[in-house]
């Protein structure tokens, strides 16, 4: 739909410089419109061409017959009411948008050219429309460009969903969401939902609402204030999470990549809720194998409860007797209850520490260094240094038993 | 005769043109950037994201890049005189996203700032189908403009940990009397993190960090580490505090002067606004001999809306009660069952919609309003 308010300066404009043209070329204005030019009368095309064979970075040009551009870039007129570059949001026969793209104009004498200041997006529509007056009346044409779309590609999909137990804490707080690719970021909530199952109904606005993007990586957070005891929120509307209740996580199909491509399938996170967990990990608690020295398997720790799955691989490290990091790989297993840890190079008899961040975290945001929930009229507990140590004896030789650890702080 | 009216014409168009662009043109004053940057650089900031943006003295804008964790301040150049907006703008959406290409599912509004140098106004929009952020301007008469980032002079300053950072959500930054203060939050553990960036900014520097805690009065137990939602620089008795506002919706004071890196804030609550609210935009104005603060929020559990026609609304809250000494469970709460109440405490007509609001000068604001899901910025006035 053509706008013609849109278009009043540039018709005025055009029209002083069909004035212009027609005193300068002898025009008769007291002759009627035509859409055909006469003979001497100005002509006019459009093209859009891609620039450096780049189809999502175009030229946009306007040609005429007669020199007029130059005049009327430098009267002052804007040059978008002339020559506009829009999205198509409608039919291509009745295009909606008539908001011109932004960029910049160039003149010459006998065209006018636009480059629009970000790249077009594929598979995206684009209209340049011209519009202006000549001694033949009121000329608009138009032309259409499409960004052709990429091919199709393969759908994204979620590679993990943590924590990966299928039972978690009524005061859980917050998943891990692997992608295989770059999603679309910024609206991202409407795309998911929390079903409890056994109740039937979904599970009003469960989510806080903060994008918290690592890569392709999302973290996902339960709203605290419905999961903290006595908080507003959790008062008036209950906690996120009823012990012994099936629930499940649904991330919807249409989520689109950045690619466009749609997940396709919604994808499920089932889990039931289990008792409230408001005890901290506690570090010198955890059962440990030690491995032999001369040897590169695994030291295991072994915990009570799964325990936060990020801060599982950045928050605990083991030290050699220099307190050095020391080089290796950490796995998790049997759902984050097992942290494992292959030195590169074999382990040598003598002592060795764990050093694990007082901010490692359990499923419901328990840490190290202080529960989620801390009763300020309760005694308050010792205070946890930045970094718990758990130090042990890596011994070797036939029969001799692995060493007993002990725990420091720092 | 011809000939004549030739030259007239010629005339004329080139005197139009001297006209538009002298009034373009302006006194260039000193550089802002002189003299709150230090190593300034030139040309694109490279900006990962755009995130929270606020203005400080002289046309410096301020504009967080979260996948960075990264503030970036920007000498715009944008020196007055004030010419604000002089009509509503109405569908903002559908304008910016017709001007960058795109539909208007595919933008997002990521913040709104306005210049009180100015009074234009400068969004932060993200392009998702390509993750584009640019910075876009709206003039007195409503035009949008792009804002050449490719020529602008500007400083980053790198938050503690920089692209290994966890902290990926900076949920303010603002500048205050000697410094650039901001909060952030975590991915990972369940923290709050307040930032400071000492005067003059130095690119390539890193800021200190504070974490932060603070007493929340709905219950009678430590808020810990939540995350600052917004909040505003205060200097009280000489000494710098910082007025933060959080999900739940408790407004509290941090006091940070004086304080070395890494070390623990605790905070006071002074008010409590209701439940189910989440905090946008803060600012202060004064009216009349007193200092208000403003905050608008979104409501996000009421099945109906408590006062106006939107679950964006926003109040003023006189700034004496961020004077209140060891408060936390007595703080005000808000009388969430009237529009005014307790005294001080005063919902505001001209933030209901208020889906961003900034403020103009102590007697207006600008305003991205939502209309019946239509997004339209206007300029309103402060009581």
């Amino acid at each position: 739909m053509w706008k013609h308010e849109s278009h009043l300066i540039a018709y005025a404009g055009w029209c002083t410089v069909a004035v212009f043209w027609a005193l300068v070329s002898g025009c008769d204005l007291r002759s009627s419109p035509s859409s055909q030019p006469g003979v001497g009368e100005p002509t006019f095309s459009i093209s859009i061409e891609p620039i450096a064979d780049d189809v999502a970075r175009v030229e946009v040009r306007a040609f005429s017959s007669a020199a007029g551009w130059l005049a009327l870039e430098s009267s002052g007129f804007r040059l978008s009411d002339a020559l506009s570059f829009s999205v198509v949001e409608g039919s291509d026969e009745s295009p909606e948008s008539t908001v011109p793209l932004l960029g910049s104009y160039q003149a010459d004498a006998h065209s006018l050219r636009f480059r629009p200041a970000l790249p077009l997006l594929p598979g995206q529509s684009y209209c340049a429309q011209l519009t202006m007056a000549s001694p033949a009346g009121v000329v608009r044409m138009s032309k259409n460009y499409t960004v052709p779309a990429p091919p199709a590609a393969a759908p994204p999909r979620v590679i993990e969903i943590h924590p990966s137990a299928s039972v978690l804490p009524a005061n859980h707080l917050k998943f891990y969401v692997l992608f295989s690719e770059s999603m679309r970021q910024g609206t991202i909530f409407q795309y998911f939902r929390l079903r409890n199952v056994t109740r039937g109904e979904d599970v009003p606005r469960p989510f806080r609402h903060t994008e918290l993007w690592d890569g392709n990586r999302l973290t996902l957070w339960f709203h605290p204030g419905r999961q903290k005891t006595g908080v507003n929120l959790n008062v008036e509307l209950g906690s996120i999470l009823r012990a012994g209740d099936e629930y499940e996580l649904v991330i919807s199909s249409a989520w689109l990549s950045l690619k466009g491509q749609p997940l396709g399938v919604d994808v499920t996170k089932q889990f039931r809720a289990g008792p409230p967990d408001s005890e901290k990990p506690a570090p010198t608690k955890w059962a440990v194998e030690l491995p032999r020295a001369g040897t590169s398997d695994p030291i295991i720790y072994r915990f009570s409860k799964p325990l936060d799955w990020a801060l599982l691989q950045s928050e605990v490290t083991v030290l050699d007797s220099a307190n050095r990091p020391l080089a290796g790989g950490i796995k998790l297993r049997e759902d984050d209850t097992v942290w494992t840890f292959r030195p590169r190079s074999p382990w040598q008899s003598g002592h060795y520490r764990l050093a694990v961040g007082s901010v490692l975290e359990d499923l419901a945001g328990n840490s190290v260094a202080r529960p989620f929930e801390v009763d300020v009229n309760a005694p308050r507990s010792a205070k946890v240094e930045d970094t718990v140590y758990v130090d042990f004896q890596i011994k070797g030789g036939e029969g001799e038993p692995p060493g007993k650890p002990r725990t420091t702080q720092r | 005769m011809r000939r004549l009216l030739t030259s007239l014409f010629v005339t004329a168009i080139v005197v139009t043109g001297l006209v538009v662009s002298l009034s373009s043109t302006e006194a260039t004053p000193p550089s802002a950037a002189s003299a709150f940057f230090q190593n300034t650089q030139t040309g694109n900031p490279g900006f990962q994201s755009m995130g929270r943006m606020s203005f400080g003295p002289h046309g410096l804008l301020l504009i967080t890049d979260p996948q960075a964790a990264a503030v970036v301040a920007i000498d715009t150049s944008d020196r007055g005189p004030v010419e604000k907006l002089k009509a509503r703008v109405d569908n903002v959406s559908a304008l910016v996203a017709g001007s960058l290409g795109a539909k208007p599912d595919e933008v997002e509004i990521v913040d709104m700032a306005v210049n009180p140098k100015s009074g234009k106004i400068y969004l932060a929009v993200h392009r998702q189908a390509d993750k584009q952020f640019v910075l876009l301007t709206f003039s007195s008469d409503g035009a949008v403009s792009l804002f050449d980032l490719d020529r602008s002079r500007y400083v980053r300053v790198t938050l503690p940990g920089g692209n290994d950072s966890k902290v990926k959500n900076i949920t303010d930054v603002e500048f205050s009397k000697d410094r650039v203060l901001a909060a952030g939050q975590s991915s990972e553990e369940f923290a709050s993190k307040i930032y400071s960036l000492p005067l003059p900014l130095t690119h390539g520097s890193a800021a200190d960090i504070y974490s932060a805690e603070t007493y929340h009065v709905a219950h009678r137990r430590w808020e810990t580490r939540a995350p600052i939602q917004s909040f505003v620089p205060l200097v009280e008795d000489g000494k710098d505090y910082i007025v933060g506002s959080f999900s739940c919706t408790p407004i509290a004071k941090f006091p940070v002067g004086g304080l070395e890196s890494g070390a623990q804030v605790k905070g006071e609550s002074v008010v409590e606004l209701g439940s189910g609210n989440r905090p946008l935009d803060m600012f202060t104005y004064k009216r009349n001999g007193k200092e208000w603060l403003v905050t608008n929020t979104f409501r996000f559990h009421h099945k109906r809306n408590v006062f106006g026609p939107s679950k964006w609304w926003g109040v003023r809250i006189n700034m004496d009660y961020m004077s209140a000494k060891d408060v936390n469970e007595q703080a005000a709460r808000r009388d969430v069952q009237n529009s005014v109440g307790p005294k001080g405490v005063e919902v505001l007509e001209c933030l209901f919609g208020a889906v961003q609001v900034d403020k103009l000068s102590d007697e207006e604001i600008v305003v991205l309003r939502d209309n019946d899901g239509q997004l339209d910025l206007e300029v309103a006035q402060l009581p």
